[in-house]
């Protein structure tokens, strides 16, 4: 996109911007509302309908024992974004109170955070998932707990660069020699600073959280099988890829693949809405 | 601070660290909930009372956790990690035949996705804007947002099932006799995996070159190098990348855990019995030893690469020389 | 006398099985050829005819093969034999023994061993060799969980052909321990060593052994029978998923698959779904909700409020309909069962018919489930009638088959939620609630272990449901201690019979193993045995008599 263009139709980009974030939560809560309230039935077993292709009487086939895929993997993928959304948002606040711990406090509280961070980056992301679910006994405890528990480090990193930023300015120097505690500073004047750039790592971080999500329970450390999740889903697909039912594996990914995208959008849009001269990539 | 003393305390700081997270490792791992001594001998042991005890002896399975710790690393550093409940054999025996495989398909996607994701990233900043780019771009930003096992399942779909061009799984043809297997074998089953990942890290590098390279080529210095009249190819080769070849390769470095995660979820779709399946085997069985030694082998290969990343950006930055390490 | 006691029961067990005639005894007359000429058909063998790869589920992977440790004691031994073996008909035939005799009194046994018998690494197999195994496994009867010989007192070489075993007390499946403990030689026995590759007196001997890919066999060439007509055999360990594409691309001629991939075609290959004797029921807690100390001395709640109702398990014994049940879940695999297989002399041959809903729904109605909020599930003073069936995390065909029964038990009423989890876990569960198990084997003992009282919370899978039955106790005692094998068989069948009527294990169906085989490859099935449990593993029972057609 030429400079000069681009400034031209900022505020229609603007408005673009915000309708195309605007869509793309409203498709993921969609998603999310229609699935937690979807009747079973919609799912159910029907052993007459078996591995049934994709078509007009179910848009994406039926697996093994005759389930409608559409509805299962909009079930799925609720599920699965539940657990990824809980997670994410657990670990976000994890990083937004150790990222300005480390920023206000300084000295050993920061150099005892950074050290976490390196040292939770240490092993390979999918290793550490697969411990702690290990630990944890798998299952659906095991997972979640274990997404929610390494998704901090990276933003830990943004907020305590940006909490740096204002650290030095005068506004909070001002504040601190007017008497007020550190608690108060953090409070006031340090979270609403990083609350933006907080709240777009938060949502670059549900696609992630939702992705390795499916990938633990796609390996048997996650989900059950008796609760649709896509990782489950494209579990059961690996045993009826080798007799063609392509449609198994297919779609729930796409969906998947879907979701992932309009988190990324999302994230993306709110940075340009925040901060606009960050489009110009 | 001097670039050696920069060197050695990033050397130091990282093998403190990589102690630290086997430190982790041994803590997640024997806090899961199984009895010690069945998850050194598994479920189906057949072994005697006097064997079991010796066992419990030598790993100091009754001590608390601390010692039990220092029991565990103690032989770790003499070589022994134990004896593997899946695969009856010695742990460290284990990690060397498997990692032999998942060395051979790293080093393959690793290589080829940093030559080829450099390559087409440079041309995406060449011709940034074109209809190649946006292609592209499209192409990476789905490719990093799909989950690695499920790309496995439709590279394994279409190029063994559909069109059946290369095996299904495994490392090798089925039956053969170890000594038989030649060369041309090895390779004709490493590909799909290989292409897996591959394709996977390569979009991360794609993107971060052509980002680079656009920035700098709207940076200053290459206006005035315009000015003075160098062409456009002369200014590429030149200045621009001579400027991110090196950052590249870093970052390149820094991507082995990223790596490694998608090779034991691409192993684990193609049934290549390397490291990754050994993982999800020893986890899934309660294999201990199996799983310490694999979780410790993982954060030694983290640690290298981060280990070289570190010292790559320790030499080529000059900022580094005026004492500005980062965290 | 003895021998005529011996013949009786050779009978039998024929009749049982369903198969007139007593010809049991050709296959221990057969001379067994000098080695020369023994080595001589290997040679000419290995010329001659092309190598199988067999995909054959990964059982065979995941433990030793050497027999003091319990190895291939479920009837498919390839390497090693025992003094007796079961034949097609499921009748105990000689295979190391030639002949036997059992005293008067049940408590000595007495073997003669077949002659001119070598191992597989040349040297010869003598009475010593059975007493030095008898002794190990008995002295280390820790390391063997599939034969018991802890009331074994004396085992005795008379001479170099005959053994002579004494018994503390009668026990008359000591019978099947001899069918099932395979001889290990004396001289060349290594613990390590033998765990993947066993010296034995089998038609086979294992080559190569690549831990979790592959086990090579070639015949023994001093096999003391006929020499197998394929010069060597593979088994390839995979994910079963693989192991369908690689026979699809021709890889394998044999491939065992579960039953959701029946009704696929290979190119080149033909189906094969063989009888077994495995059986695959639902344990029912019999017991009401309750606190008890297990015997580790642990408190843990216990028992089922729902499944403790005989009534809600008679109502599913009868009222479900198993053949839809299989045609559901496993493509019409498998042959309803409502108790242990017939081709089992000791199992009761009790029938009874099932897909009976409307007296199933009299049944509940009479002990107060009534459905009255109209949502489909009966309930009973504020319970609902509603319970959890745990299947295995990973074997996809129980949790198709708990999903299946799930579907049928909804339309008695009766809520069933299928759930999945690790046998670490169902450990824990299996007191209180329901869980799919697989039972196939030739000892009757299994019996002992469904019922047995004391059994109750000892750990394991012994008495899951918490069967407690004084009747059923002292039948057991009985039949275990029967000095003679009639007396033995039915007091098991009355130990069925007893427990049945009470309904404690939901019996659903007699699976059949399938396989994919080369068209060109004659596995030979008029000499396969019925296949005990072993996920696949018993169609090498017979791989000595396969053929290239």
């Amino acid at each position: 996109m030429h400079r000069l263009k681009r400034e031209h139709r900022h505020w229609n980009r603007r408005m673009l911007v915000t309708v195309v974030t605007a869509a793309a939560l409203l498709y993921l809560v969609g998603i999310f509302l229609w699935g937690t309230l979807m009747d079973p039935s919609y799912y159910a077993v029907h052993y007459e309908n078996k591995l049934l292709p994709p078509g007009l009487s179910h848009l994406f086939g039926t697996d093994f024992m005759g389930r409608d895929m559409f509805f299962r993997c909009v079930k799925g993928l609720s599920n699965s974004l539940v657990i990824g959304v809980l997670a994410a948002a657990f670990s976000s606040v994890l990083a937004l109170i150790l990222g300005i711990a480390s920023a206000v406090c300084g000295g050993w509280v920061d150099r005892a955070v950074n050290w976490c961070v390196d040292l939770c980056m240490g092993l390979p992301h999918l290793v550490l998932l697969i411990l702690i679910s290990f630990m944890l006994g798998k299952g659906t405890k095991g997972v979640t707990i274990a997404v929610a528990l390494t998704h901090w480090p990276s933003l830990t990193r943004v907020v305590r660069a940006e909490v740096l930023q204002v650290r030095s300015s005068q506004y909070v120097q001002a504040a601190y020699r007017m008497g007020r505690s550190r608690l108060q500073v953090a409070w006031t004047h340090m979270v609403p600073h990083v609350l933006p750039a907080y709240l777009i790592g938060l949502v670059l971080l549900f696609p992630h959280a939702i992705m390795h999500e499916a990938s633990i329970t796609f390996l048997g450390f996650g989900l059950p099988a008796e609760m649709p999740a896509i990782g489950v889903i494209l579990s059961e697909a690996m045993n009826h890829i080798a007799t063609g039912k392509w449609w198994l594996a297919l779609f729930p990914g796409l969906m998947l693949l879907a979701a992932v995208l309009l988190f990324d959008a999302i994230g993306d849009n709110l940075k340009k809405l925040w901060n606009p001269g960050s489009g110009n990539e | 601070m001097t670039r050696t003393k920069y060197l050695l305390g990033e050397a130091v700081r990282m093998a403190l660290l990589l102690a630290a997270v086997s430190v982790a490792a041994f803590v997640l791992i024997t806090k899961a909930p199984i009895d010690p001594l069945v998850s050194y001998i598994g479920t189906n042991s057949t072994l005697s009372q006097e064997a079991k005890d010796e066992i419990s002896e030598y790993w100091g399975l009754d001590d608390p956790l601390p010692q039990r710790f220092v029991t565990w690393a103690g032989h770790a550093l003499q070589g022994d990690l134990g004896e593997s409940i899946t695969y009856k054999k010695p742990v460290l025996s284990i990690i060397r035949e498997r990692f032999s495989y998942s060395f051979g398909l790293m080093l393959t996607a690793w290589t080829l996705s940093g030559i080829l994701g450099f390559l087409v990233g440079t041309a995406c900043g060449i011709f940034q804007g074109s209809p190649f780019d946006r292609a592209v771009k499209v192409f990476c930003l789905g490719v990093k947002s799909a989950p690695t096992f499920w790309l496995g399942l439709l590279i394994l779909t279409v190029f063994a099932v559909q069109l059946g061009w290369f095996p299904i799984g495994m490392a090798a043809p089925v039956g053969k006799l170890a000594s038989e297997v030649t060369l041309g074998d090895r390779l004709y089953h490493l590909a799909l995996p290989a292409f897996t990942l591959t394709i996977v890290s390569m979009s991360e590098v794609v993107l971060y070159t052509r980002q680079k390279l656009s920035e700098i080529m709207s940076s200053d210095f290459i206006l005035y190098a315009r000015a003075r009249g160098e062409s456009r190819g002369q200014i590429i080769v030149r200045h621009a990348l001579r400027n991110i070849a090196l950052p590249a390769v870093t970052v390149q470095f820094a991507s082995f855990s990223e790596l490694f995660g998608g090779m034991a979820l691409a192993e684990n779709v193609f049934s290549y019995p390397g490291i990754g399946t050994a993982t999800t085997a020893a986890a899934m069985n309660g294999d201990v030893p199996l799983l310490l030694g694999l979780a410790l082998c993982s954060a030694v290969f983290v640690f290298a690469g981060n280990l070289i990343a570190n010292l790559l950006y320790g030499v080529f930055d000059p900022r580094i020389r005026e004492g500005s390490g980062h965290a | 006398m003895r021998k005529r006691k011996i013949l009786a029961w050779i009978l039998m067990l024929t009749l049982a099985s369903g198969l007139a005639g007593c010809g049991s005894g050709d296959t221990q007359s057969a001379a067994a050829g000098d080695d020369a000429a023994a080595q001589e058909t290997a040679d000419e063998g290995a010329l001659s005819d092309r190598e199988v790869t067999a995909y054959v589920g990964t059982s065979i992977f995941e433990s030793s093969l050497d027999p003091v440790k319990g190895a291939m004691s479920y009837a498919y031994p390839f390497t090693n034999n025992a003094l007796l073996k079961v034949n097609p008909e499921s009748e105990y035939v000689g295979d190391l023994a030639a002949d036997w005799e059992i005293s008067e009194d049940a408590l000595t046994y007495t073997f003669t061993l077949r002659d001119g018998v070598k191992f597989s690494d040349g040297s010869d197999f003598d009475a010593g060799d059975v007493v030095f195994t008898y002794e190990t496994v008995r002295d280390h009867q820790a390391n063997n969980e599939n034969v018991d010989l802890t009331r074994l007192d004396t085992v005795t070489a008379l001479d170099d052909r005959t053994v002579e075993f004494k018994l503390k007390e009668c026990y008359s499946p000591f019978f099947d321990t001899a069918a099932m403990l395979q001889i290990v030689p004396e001289d060349s026995y290594d613990s390590a060593l033998f765990d993947t590759m066993p010296v034995g007196t089998g038609a086979w001997k294992v080559v190569q052994y690549d831990t979790n890919q592959q086990i090579i066999l070639e015949p023994n060439e001093y096999y003391f029978g006929e020499a197998p007509a394929i010069s060597k055999v593979t088994l390839v360990y995979m994910d079963s998923d693989a192991a369908f594409a690689a026979a699809q691309s021709g890889q394998l001629d044999v491939v065992m698959v579960g039953s959701s991939y029946a009704k696929e075609e290979v190119p080149g290959m033909e189906l094969a779904a063989l009888e077994t004797m495995d059986v695959r029921n639902i344990s029912l807690p019999v017991q009401e909700e309750h606190t008890a100390t297990d015997a580790s001395g642990q408190e843990m709640t216990v028992g089922n409020n729902v499944t403790s109702d005989r009534a809600v398990r008679e109502a599913l014994s009868i009222g479900i309909d198993r053949q839809s049940i299989i045609d559901n879940a496993f493509n019409g695999v498998g042959v309803p069962a409502v108790n242990f297989t017939d081709n089992l002399i000791w199992a009761s041959t009790d029938d009874y018919e099932d897909g009976r809903r409307e007296e199933a729904e009299a049944i509940l109605e009479e002990a107060g489930w009534l459905d009255e909020d109209g949502d489909g599930v009966r309930e009973k003073e504020g319970l609902a009638c509603s319970f959890d069936i745990y299947s295995p995390g990973g074997d996809q065909d129980r949790y198709q088959l708990a999903a299946a029964l799930a579907e049928d038990a909804a339309q008695l009423g009766i809520q069933i939620h299928v759930k999945t989890a690790g046998w670490d876990e169902i450990v824990a569960l299996q007191a209180v609630a329901g869980v799919v198990w697989g039972w196939g084997q030739y000892s009757p003992t299994v019996l002992y272990s469904l019922f047995e009282s004391d059994l109750y919370l000892t750990g394991g899978y012994d008495n899951v449901v918490g069967y407690d039955n004084p009747q059923v106790d002292v039948k057991i005692d009985e039949a275990l201690s029967a000095n003679n094998q009639e007396d033995a068989v039915a007091a098991w069948k009355e130990v069925q019979r007893m427990a049945d009527a009470d309904y404690p294990y939901l019996y659903l169906v007699n699976i059949q193993h399938c396989y994919f085989v080369n068209e060109n490859l004659d596995i030979s099935t008029e000499t396969q045995v019925p296949h005990p449990h072993g996920h696949g593993s018993p169609i090498i029972c017979n791989m000595g008599d396969w053929s290239w057609k």
